[in-house]
């Protein structure tokens, strides 16, 4: 039997192994060139590389329609909902709309938790607060309290705005709550906050979704943090899954480390929500 | 599938340690995922001192079968180093078998798009010698590689590193500048490689991995799944590389 780099060099799909991508997107953009994400689309794309499941958010919530951003996953996933979930998209800016669109959504089949957009300034990729601003703060009791997880994206580390650490705050109220790291901080320094909350709190998870930045080899990073705690994600839709099929898969680690990243991780995290 | 790399460095990162140092390191973690040629630039070189640093990466190439050096240049004044100005170095660049040259003009203090530059860039252009730069390294980032190309219609221009989230600009340029390249490590949206292929072909596309800052495994991956033709698969992973190392050097 081929092993995972055998086929990664192949090009074959891993259809032998479990892969399930946590970052994902939909939508179009202005500002980036994203290919028609439809369902139909989205699972031939998966089927190239083997991905059994996607996990995805819309763009437009980025933008801060989070009505439609949410009705558009709605619809998406529930094309194929075997294979297709979701998350809400809440602005923290509006917390009112945040928590009305958590209760509408967070118990429709396929959706299995927040995404969160914080950061500095008026970029394009967040929504200009902190992570630790009073205003997230029911959002994130009500995502605890329902056994869904929060996916939020963060870059950098410290006084940041969008800093892995700044949900500290949050953990210490619901130490059980399950977080992946979007991006795991996106930098260097961001991923050894990163690490700092996945050593305090048991249900941090570490996304290598954009950690292109970060300058950590998957083969040094498999030593520096629980192996059990490491997801695969891409940011498809945005980003090629390819680059990261190809990180993981041709990296030098255990095919057992593989298959705990590629999918392994990501089934039991999904498995301990309340879905 | 043969692979030749466009984008690596070796030496010492000064602010980390970086997935490799040493060409040893390199070539390892390269040959590993079946890239066994690459053009290699030095962090000394690029960083500290030009002439120190590219002496050794020339010495360092002659142990590697698969090392392409390619050498850092900046506008030289004053005579610098014995050297009457840029263009007596490239002489001797080229003599010592430098094809490839590479610049760092923002963090080098100079500007490319400037007069006093135009005279290296000319020779670069007569004797077919690419010339690497990463795209945020211009000071007017794809505006300047604009500007190069319209002074320079036969220079070989090899862009390093273009962002993702900025695709829009690629199309026009490789569309309207033949000799016009960019390398892959990080044009990273989804079907980017695939989308200009299908509008403008393969012939402006290097495969580069950005080493040591990211794992080759990234790259390799990721042309080996796309569904592009054999053909423009084999263009953009080394037949494009392989026709500007043939030319490089000789006049035009």
């Amino acid at each position: 039997m081929k092993t995972i780099a055998e086929k990664v060099m192949a090009g074959q799909p891993l259809d032998n192994i479990l892969v399930i991508d946590a970052h994902c997107h939909i939508g179009h953009s202005s500002r980036i060139y994203m290919p028609k994400m439809t369902p139909e689309y989205a699972l031939s794309y998966m089927d190239r590389f083997g991905i059994d499941k996607m996990c995805v958010s819309s763009i437009e919530g980025i933008y801060n329609d989070c009505i439609r951003a949410n009705e558009e996953a709605a619809t998406f996933v529930s094309a194929c909902p075997e294979r297709l979930m979701a998350y809400c998209i809440v602005n923290g800016n509006y917390p009112e709309e945040g928590l009305a669109l958590l209760d509408e959504y967070l118990d429709k089949p396929g959706f299995i938790g927040a995404k969160l957009y914080p950061g500095e300034g008026y970029g394009w990729s967040h929504h200009d607060i902190a992570l630790d601003d009073p205003r997230f703060d029911a959002i994130y009791d009500k995502v605890a309290e329902a056994g869904k997880c929060v996916l939020a994206h963060t870059w950098e580390c410290g006084g940041y705005k969008a800093a892995p650490g700044k949900m500290r705050r949050a953990l210490e109220r619901h130490p059980e709550m399950t977080v992946i790291v979007g991006h795991s901080g996106g930098t260097y320094d961001g991923h050894f906050e990163t690490m700092a909350m996945m050593r305090d709190f048991p249900n941090v998870y570490f996304d290598l979704t954009g950690t292109e930045f970060g300058e950590i080899w998957l083969r040094d990073l498999v030593e520096m943090v629980d192996n059990d705690r490491i997801l695969y994600g891409s940011d498809a839709g945005f980003l090629d899954a390819g680059f990261y099929i190809g990180k993981i898969g041709l990296a030098e680690i255990t095919e057992e480390q593989k298959r705990k990243i590629f999918g392994g991780n990501m089934q039991r995290l999904l498995k301990g929500l309340n879905l | 599938m043969e692979y030749i790399d466009v984008n690596t460095m070796i030496g010492k990162w000064p602010f980390r340690k970086l997935g490799t140092t040493g060409a040893d390191e390199l070539f390892r973690e390269l040959g590993r995922v079946g890239i066994k040629r690459a053009i290699v630039s030095s962090f000394r070189s690029q960083r500290i001192n030009i002439f120190t640093g590219n002496e050794e990466l020339f010495q360092t190439a002659e142990k590697f079968e698969g090392m392409i050096p390619c050498p850092e240049i900046v506008p030289l004044i004053n005579g610098e180093q014995g050297y009457a100005n840029t263009v007596a170095y490239l002489e001797y660049l080229r003599g010592r078998g430098a094809g490839f040259v590479r610049i760092t003009p923002k963090y080098n203090g100079f500007s490319a798009t400037a007069k006093y530059f135009d005279e290296t860039l000319a020779y670069l252009e007569r004797y077919r010698m690419p010339l690497l730069v990463k795209v945020n390294d211009l000071d007017r980032g794809k505006d300047d590689v604009e500007r190069i190309c319209e002074k320079h219609p036969d220079l070989r221009l090899i862009v390093l590193n273009h962002d993702h989230e900025n695709s829009r600009g690629i199309y026009f340029l490789l569309q309207n500048y033949p000799n016009l390249y960019f390398e892959t490590s990080f044009l990273s949206e989804m079907d980017e490689i695939e989308s200009i292929v299908g509008a403008v072909g393969s012939r402006g596309l290097l495969l580069g991995t950005r080493m040591p800052f990211m794992e080759p495994g990234r790259m390799v991956g990721r042309m080996a799944y796309s569904p592009i033709s054999y053909e423009d698969k084999c263009a953009i992973c080394f037949k494009n590389a392989e026709k500007l190392i043939d030319e490089a050097g000789k006049e035009c």
